[in-house]
């Protein structure tokens, strides 16, 4: 028996040791330049689908050849996949053409709602979290497989309201459309860590209640404190997610905490939405996030060995 | 309680300024008002007020974003159109 063990232990330990993560950035136009002069130095690059839903053959053909140079993955931001009501099919049409005229690696999109009655938030919203949610959401995202031949990974989104009525807790809500639709789990942390602090529980205890095995893609971004409005007297902050500044210490030893106890490859995507440096710093905050996955397996394989 | 009325509802307290200061004076008669059952409305009544402001400020500026961004493209079309016209003239002139 403890022979039996051993052997599955040290199956395990090597398939840690042989994961192969990826560390890449998200693609902006305003960083073409830094990227391909350190294509090196990246692994793999993520690109907003929705920029380019109506792109010509020939702007179609210079992602094609990107895509030659770097794997590439889609990322949608305007299906409101979580939604109550049922998503537009030509939406999930657009994706499918894009998806068939580029074939990435892999698509997403978010865990959110940005339209209800015909009214546009303009953004990924967080809806009310209930059975009935989920059940709407299982079956958008369903559809979205269908019309897209590839399951979708779906991305945890970041909120500054507690979506009000909600019978469930982020984690649960998300475990329960993840298991439900064969979704993977595109893992936001900078989005996990601000709903964490904004709304008073342990980033890295609410970590551990998601479905870490279904995990195969990470985001890391950056964000900013804002105070909350007048007249409220507290003068408390929020964590605003805002993609224009860098991964703050915290979220690395996240991306570590992952990393030890999610055994799979993992795809860590950096995104920036503006106030863009140098890309030097860029590659210093891949480095840093190559250096948290290593520490990260690092300590998984001792924690299997130990147990 | 329906999910689909609820959202319908936050998407109006997102994007309707006075909808949501009325709201917010007294959310659960607004509520009502509005259309949703008792047990929405009296969902809604402990609704974070300071986070409600908040995400209705944050999707304004990224509605605005949006818009400049159109505007941004619109312009550059409206300036390629303009050039390619004034070419097209004075290719005919010749």
């Amino acid at each position: 028996m403890a022979a039996a063990v051993a052997v599955v232990v040290a199956g395990e330990v090597k398939r840690i040791a042989q994961a192969t993560d990826r560390v890449g950035l998200g693609w902006r136009s305003e960083l073409a330049a830094g990227i391909f002069s350190h294509l090196d130095d990246i692994d793999l690059l993520e690109i907003i689908a929705d920029d380019h839903f109506r792109d010509s053959r020939r702007e179609l053909r210079a992602l094609r050849t990107l895509a030659t140079q770097t794997p590439i993955t889609l990322h949608g931001v305007a299906m409101g996949l979580a939604g109550s009501e049922p998503t537009e099919t030509r939406r999930m049409d657009s994706m499918a053409r894009l998806v068939d005229a580029l074939a990435p690696e892999s698509w997403s999109e978010h865990l959110a709602f940005v339209r209800a009655g015909g009214i546009e938030i303009g953004h990924l919203a967080a809806p009310p979290r209930t059975a009935q949610n989920v059940a709407a959401a299982i079956a958008n995202i369903q559809r979205a497989t269908k019309i897209v031949g590839i399951a979708p990974q779906m991305e945890n989104i970041a909120t500054l309201i507690d979506p009000p009525a909600s019978t469930l807790d982020e984690a649960t809500w998300i475990t329960n459309i993840i298991a439900g639709s064969g979704a993977g789990l595109l893992l936001d942390l900078h989005n996990l860590y601000a709903n964490a602090l904004n709304f008073g529980s342990d980033p890295a205890a609410l970590l551990l209640r998601f479905p870490l095995q279904r995990v195969k893609t990470v985001h890391l971004s950056g964000g900013m404190w804002v105070p909350e409005p007048e007249p409220n007297p507290s003068k408390r902050m929020r964590l605003l997610d805002d993609h224009v500044h860098d991964v703050p210490p915290p979220v690395f030893e996240l991306l570590a905490l992952l990393a030890t106890h999610a055994p799979q490859p993992l795809d860590v995507i950096l995104e920036r939405d503006g106030e863009y440096p140098d890309v030097e710093c860029l590659l210093m905050q891949l480095d840093a996030a190559r250096s948290a996955l290593r520490h990260g397996r690092s300590l998984g394989s001792q924690m299997l060995v130990a147990a | 309680m329906n999910s689909t009325t609820l959202e319908i509802y936050l998407a109006r307290l997102y994007t309707d300024a006075p909808a949501r200061e009325n709201f917010l004076a007294d959310p659960e008669t607004e509520a009502r008002n509005a259309g949703l059952s008792d047990a929405d409305a009296i969902a809604l009544a402990g609704f974070d007020h300071a986070g409600l402001r908040m995400a209705a400020t944050s999707y304004a500026n990224k509605r605005a974003q949006h818009r400049r961004l159109r505007q941004t493209l619109y312009d550059a079309l409206a300036g390629w159109w303009s050039n390619r016209r004034s070419i097209s003239k004075k290719t005919l002139k010749r």
